[in-house]
């Protein structure tokens, strides 16, 4: 278990704007969970963390990274943080990135993840 | 969309691909400058070594020549500057060495992972949005399409989109309409439902009931049949009992009476009434209103006592004056019998009022004069004008 031993839930201060993405655009955010992993991902190519304002549960820590490889990017990141610490700072990537993909799949009714993978 | 949602799973690994890229690269370039730092300390501490053991043995521990005193400290110089320069070169060599491999490992991971995103298929799901993006175009063209119809039959003059709109709207309304009824009509046929089973079960109960009354009915039946049976089974007895109490009476009578070669007893002169008819022996029945008054007298006293005889009470019998207008004979055969009865007898007679006057049944009472019980006399006071009575002993005693 990639984050054993951290905190067990992770939370976020734009739980609405989950819950709209996921409610209608399902075909490119299935999940909670899937929605999290890309906004971090996004915050994390873009260099942008935001604090939350709020702290709304959002998914169990388990399901967003089971293949280790957001803790190992915090890892190399933050080497001297520990595990929770660097989950926060992950929530804070995320926090930056669902504003991005809000306003992006909202605007334009599509949400294209190669322009961030080809940063 | 379970396929959609698989392939979504791996999107943030496809953006976070340049990212891991990136740190590898970082990693590679730590990892570089290590490897030198490593080196040169590596190359400090072996000459470090070679200069201890040389001072220590006295010789090259590489070609084992031998050195010269004035070598000596000259060596040590050098040792101690390098020692000085250096300190603590196995602690940094060290350091150096789990740092790097702390890198190399986390290094190792980032190719790891590298090499599972570029296997990753993200042929699919382009191709899975790429057919939604083009459902979505072709729904796109059909409203536009839709629209376009629209305009031009509106344009046209032919109203037909909004007569179709009109009549769907009709229908709509038509079809709420008739829902609200249906949904009406179910709560009528539940009301209904219920009616009837509340019917149904009052029903059955009139039914049990109507079967409780069926058992009354034959019940009442059954006694109005009992009724009629004991109704002639007593008119069968009353029609038996009057035959015997004639028959009896009219033995009576045969006893009391003084014509007993002219009569053969008495009836009842109708099926009705009470009223007695003497029978003659010749089967002749002479006028009742025409015989004596001591004959009517015997024939009343001998139905009486003929009754009497089957009476379960013993009711007392009184005459009054009743032997003064029968004949000695007849008199004679009362007192018989009433001294044969069990019941209680009060005789009303009458006494001659002078002295030693003697009374109406002087004659026959020796007959029976065992049964009288008690004798009282009624006096009259004329100048009172009232009666007193006291008992007395006018027929026993004397």
């Amino acid at each position: 278990m990639p984050w054993a031993g951290s905190k067990p839930k992770i939370y976020t201060g734009s739980k609405d704007k989950y819950e709209e993405l996921v409610k209608d655009y399902k075909e490119y955010f299935p999940t909670y969970s899937v929605l999290f992993q890309i906004a971090a991902a996004v915050g994390i190519v873009l260099d942008q963390k935001k604090e939350l304002t709020k702290r709304e549960e959002l998914v169990n820590t388990y399901s967003i990274d089971k293949d280790g490889t957001l803790e190992l990017l915090m890892r190399i990141k933050y080497p001297d943080l520990s595990p929770e610490e660097r989950l926060e700072e992950l929530e804070k990537y995320a926090e930056a990135g669902i504003e991005v993909i809000y306003e992006e799949t909202v605007s334009s009714g599509h949400f294209d993840f190669r322009k961030y993978a080809e940063l | 969309m379970r396929e959609i949602e698989e392939l979504s799973a791996n999107i943030h690994l496809l953006i976070l691909k340049s990212e891991l890229t990136e740190a590898a690269q970082e990693i590679e370039k730590e990892l570089r400058k290590l490897q030198k730092k490593r080196a040169g300390l590596r190359e400090l501490n072996l000459k470090m070594q070679l200069l201890e053991e040389l001072l220590e043995e006295s010789k090259c521990p590489v070609c084992g020549k031998m050195i010269s005193e004035l070598d000596t400290p000259s060596i040590e110089v050098e040792l101690g500057r390098l020692r000085s320069e250096y300190p603590q070169i196995s602690e940094k060599l060290k350091n150096i060495e789990d740092k790097y491999y702390k890198y190399h490992n986390l290094h190792s991971q980032i190719l790891q992972k590298l090499k599972e995103i570029e296997r990753l298929s993200t042929g699919n799901i382009y191709e899975l949005r790429i057919k939604l993006h083009e459902k979505e175009e072709e729904i796109t063209n059909l409203q536009k399409q839709i629209r376009r119809i629209s305009e031009t039959l509106k344009n046209a003059g032919i109203s037909l989109v909004s007569q179709t709109e009109n009549k769907i709207s009709e229908l709509q309304y038509e079809i709420g309409k008739l829902e609200g009824e249906a949904g009406r009509l179910s709560g009528d046929i539940e009301k209904l439902e219920n009616e009837k089973k509340r019917l149904e079960k009052k029903l059955k109960l009139y039914m049990s009931k109507g079967s409780e009354l069926s058992e009354v009915e034959a019940k009442i039946e059954f006694v109005d049949n009992i009724k009629a049976a004991l109704e002639e089974y007593l008119e069968y007895m009353i029609e038996k009992r009057r035959k015997e109490i004639i028959e009896t009476s009219s033995e009576i009578f045969l006893k009391l009476t003084n014509k007993k070669e002219e009569y053969v007893g008495f009836e009842f002169s109708s099926q009705n009434d009470y009223k007695f008819q003497i029978v003659c022996k010749d089967g002749s029945r002479p006028d009742m209103d025409t015989i004596s008054y001591g004959e009517m007298e015997v024939v009343a006293l001998s139905f009486i006592l003929g009754l009497n005889k089957y009476s379960q009470i013993k009711a007392p019998i009184i005459t009054d004056t009743l032997f003064g207008r029968l004949s000695p004979y007849v008199q004679e055969n009362i007192a018989e019998l009433f001294s044969e009865m069990d019941n209680q007898i009060i005789l009303l007679v009458l006494k001659d009022e002078r002295p030693g006057g003697k009374t109406e049944i002087d004659s026959i009472a020796p007959i029976f004069k065992h049964k009288i019980c008690k004798e009282f006399i009624i006096q009259r006071n004329q100048i009172n004008r009232e009666s007193s009575i006291f008992e007395g002993k006018v027929l026993v005693g004397d």
